[in-house]
Order: C-alpha cells, then structure tokens, then sequence
C-alpha cells in the first residue's frame, strides 16, 4: 500500500527531527523498510533536504505543546529545566492519536503524577500538580454543566508551601521563588463567573 | 449572503463580547464546530463528548449573526481514513446553525490502520492522478452527506514535491470540476507558499478556475526559520491585500471573506483591530464591485 505507507513515513518525518536527519543525511537507504516505490522514497528525501523540512518539525512540536501548556501552564513552569527532556520523551514513546491531541495531555499528566525523581527534583511540582489538577476537574466539569449551574461547587486541596508566594510568580509564568519554606495551607478552588478563583487559609499558624 | 461578498472573521471565544456588540459590522461568521465536542476516536464507545461551554457560546453567537462551518478534522486527503461519522456530525451542526456551507482543509493529519495516529500538522499530498481518484468518490460522498456545498481549502505546504503529475492549479481544477465541491481559497496560504517557494502568487491565481472560489481566508503570519508561517497572528499581512483586490474581480461566485486571527492575537488586536480589517475588506469589496 505504497500511499497510506508514503503518509505514514512523511508523518513521522515531520514528528520526529531526529530521524528526519538521519534520511536528509542517509537518503533512500533510511527508508528502506518502508515499503515505498522509488518515486516516494526520492520525495521524501528530497523533502527532508529542505529548509521547510525543520520548520515542519518545529511546526509539529508547537502544535503538540500548545494543548499541554494550555491545560499544565504552571506546572510547566516548574519543570522547565526539564520540560523538554521530559516531552521528548514521551513523545518518542509514539505519535499523537487524535487531531485534537488530548491524549498527549493525559500522558504528561500521568507522567508529573508518576515521575518520582521529577518530584524531587522540583520541591513544588507536588503542589502545583494538585492545583492544576484541581482547576483543571473544575474547567472538565463544564463540558456538561453550565458556569451558572456551578456557582456553589468548589474542591479543597491542601499545600505544603505559601500559595501566595507560590501562585502569583506563575499566574505571570515566571518561576517561584527557590526554597519557600514549608508551611501548609489549604486551598478553596471554585469556578467564578467562568474563572478559577481561589482562597486559603494557613493550616498552621506561622511560628 | 447574496450580492457582493459578505465580510466576517472565523470565531473564537476571544470575540464573544464583539460579536455581541450591536455596531460589530460583520456580515457573517465561519465557525470551527471541532471546538464543541471532544473526539474520542472512531470505534469509542461515545465517540464524540459535546462541550456544553462552547456550544453555548457559539450558539449564542449565531443567533446573531448567520454562520458557516469551517471543519478541521476530517482530514479528506487521509489514504486510509475517510470519516463518514465525522461527516454526518458536520452535517448536523450545518443543520443545527443553517449554515450556508462547510468547509474543510484539502490535507491529511490522520493517519489510519490497527491505531490511528496524527501528524501534529495538515500535510499536504502530491498533485497526482492517484489523489484525484481518491478524493473525488470521497468528496461526492461528503456532498451528499452535508446536503449543502463542501468547500475546499488550498493547502500552505513548506517543503515540495517533485515530480508532481500536475501542477496545484490544475490538481485543483480538476477536483472542484470532477467533484462538484467549491473552493475556500486561503490567500494567507497563497501568500505563504509564494513567499517560501518563490512563485508569483497573482500568476497562480490567474491560472485557477476562479469561478469555484466561493469564500476566501485572509490572516496574518509570522516569520520562522526564514520562512513565513501561517500562524494566524495579529492583523492581515500586508501581502495579502494585494491579493485580495487581485481576486475580486476575478471571483464571480465568491460569496463571503473571512479574517481569521488566533485568539492568542486578541491582544495585538483588540476589537480596534479587527474592525480595522473589516473596513479594510469591505474597501477591497467596494473597489471590485464600483462601477467602471
């Protein structure tokens, strides 16, 4: 099936600059495996020789990342040192599987969940990860119900750090202050007028 | 919309409040319905989860004004995909607004098998012989589903094909004459291609059967790796209006142009913004349709 294959190797081309490289520098040999006639193979040798070829690459990434920063925002603030070993690597793991790319969200999510060492390495990611998680349940939850519907709803989480020094730097998407100290507070998070809003209250009095 | 081609903008959630001004001066909106449902994919269980927020605002929108369907997920040039379930919720949405028309990107992003995957960008396919017998089946079916036009955006494509059987002019002749579908002629894409390959874009539209061209896109872009992208940032680019008023007067059934901007440009804009590409269109309009 020479057309569907051809697609199929052009899309990973575009998704994968890496490999992109290696057919712009290999030519048709890359591209051996792929089962395509010798005109599709010249194409898209010939297709990865030109400049458009990165900007197609870059283009894919962009796209790929705008639906994780919109639904992460803050959370990708804080792992920004390792934001973009942390997505290659998961988008190395396979492709996209929907146009509108809700998959890639899950799977970043999954991984701040999981990712042990990315915790400790970024002493607010388990904070801002329960925000975020939490906004985000509140945002999910007007696909079915209507803001107006959701006026008394809220979810109540609690912080290890002062959310005032944590949240305000990163509503800018700058990062936090390093090494606030501990000092837990819990956290009201409800939806108003089609916004998050937010209140706390220490858990704790300060010493 | 009948008479001279109406002005309008694709909507976002950015222009909520402007369209619901009563001195918007638009005559039309394009609306992409994808934003209303999630999809979860062909063979789910409920493949498609409606967004009630969305919905709302697009429908409170189009009670004011009449509204067209710009589609971005059927992906038509897809070998192994061809969404008859996509089809038919596009058509309920046409229904459900009274659009005048649907439109969809003339590219892939799908690609099919066991698992379908995405692309992450519309990808343009070689003018061969071989597309054209794919999509002409395909888009005579698409017509019958959506039971009004179906009209077809020229692709922006930042690498070439070589060897291509026929030229893009000619690809697109052929499938608007053998498929019975309209054209959405996209003159930011025009411009994008010309300006990165290095062709005359007012050339390529004289050798376009510009009768098919029943709704035009104008948009902004931005410079990236050398090359202009279609990114859809702030006001027109200024290359484009030249193209505009070079198409006017040679579109008879052109019917509706479009300004589309991403609302991540709302900033740059603001509603002075797009009011000012507005006014711009309809001078363009005016111009065209003055008498000699």
């Amino acid at each position: 099936m020479p057309l569907p294959d051809f697609q199929k190797a052009f899309a990973a081309l575009v998704l994968d600059a890496g490999w992109a490289q290696r057919v712009r520098e290999e030519g048709e040999a890359a591209l051996a495996s792929w089962g395509l006639s010798d005109r599709e193979a010249r194409r898209l040798v010939q297709a990865t020789r030109q400049p458009g070829m990165s900007l197609n690459c870059t283009l894919a990434r962009t796209n790929r990342f705008a639906p994780i920063a919109e639904t992460w925002p803050m959370c990708c603030v804080v792992i920004e040192p390792r934001l973009r070993e942390v997505l290659d690597e998961l988008w190395a793991e396979r492709p996209p599987d929907g146009y509108q790319l809700n998959a890639d969200v899950e799977r970043f999510a999954q991984r701040l969940q999981t990712d042990a060492a990315l915790r400790e390495q970024f002493p607010y990611l388990d904070d801002i990860y329960r925000y975020e998680a939490a906004s985000n349940a509140l945002a999910y939850e007007t696909r079915r119900r209507s803001a107006e519907d959701m006026q008394a709803d809220y979810i109540e989480i609690e912080l290890q750090h002062d959310p005032a020094e944590l949240l305000a730097p990163l509503l800018r998407h700058q990062a936090p202050p390093a090494e606030l100290p501990r000092r837990p507070h819990r956290v009201r998070i409800a939806l108003v007028d089609a916004a998050i809003e937010s209140r706390w209250e220490p858990l704790r009095p300060p010493p | 919309m009948s008479g001279q081609p109406s002005a309008g903008v694709l909507f976002n959630p950015a222009l909520i409040d402007f369209v619901s001004a009563a001195d918007h001066g638009l005559d039309h909106l394009a609306a992409i319905p994808d934003r209303c449902w999630l999809d979860h994919g062909i063979g789910a269980t409920t493949r498609f989860e409606p967004l009630l927020a969305p919905t709302r605002l697009l429908e409170q929108a189009a009670q004011r004004l009449p509204v067209v369907l710009h589609g971005i997920g059927l992906s038509i040039c897809s070998a192994e995909v061809f969404d008859v379930e996509y089809l038919e919720l596009l058509a309920a949405w046409r229904e459900r607004l009274g659009c005048a028309w649907v439109s969809e990107h003339l590219s892939f992003t799908r690609i099919g098998g066991a698992h379908e995957t995405n692309a992450a960008m519309a990808l343009a396919s070689p003018c061969d012989e071989e597309m054209i017998e794919l999509l002409v089946p395909r888009l005579q079916r698409a017509r019958q589903i959506l039971g009004v036009p179906l009209l077809l955006e020229n692709a922006v494509y930042y690498t070439l094909w070589c060897d291509e059987e026929m030229s893009e002019t000619v690809f697109l002749n052929r499938l608007t004459s053998e498929s019975g579908c309209g054209l959405l002629l996209d003159l930011h894409n025009l411009y994008t291609n010309a300006h990165n390959h290095g062709f005359d874009a007012c050339d390529w539209i004289d050798a376009l059967d510009t009768s098919a061209v029943r709704e035009v896109h104008v948009a902004g872009g931005d410079l990236m790796h050398g090359m202009h992208t279609d990114s859809h940032a702030g006001p027109v680019y200024e290359g484009v209006w030249p193209l505009l008023e070079h198409l006017l007067p040679r579109a008879p059934n052109l019917q509706a142009v479009t300004f589309e901007f991403h609302e991540a440009s709302w900033p740059m804009l603001h509603e002075s913004g797009v009011r000012a590409q507005i006014a711009r269109m309809r001078d363009c309009i005016a111009a065209a349709h003055a008498p000699a």
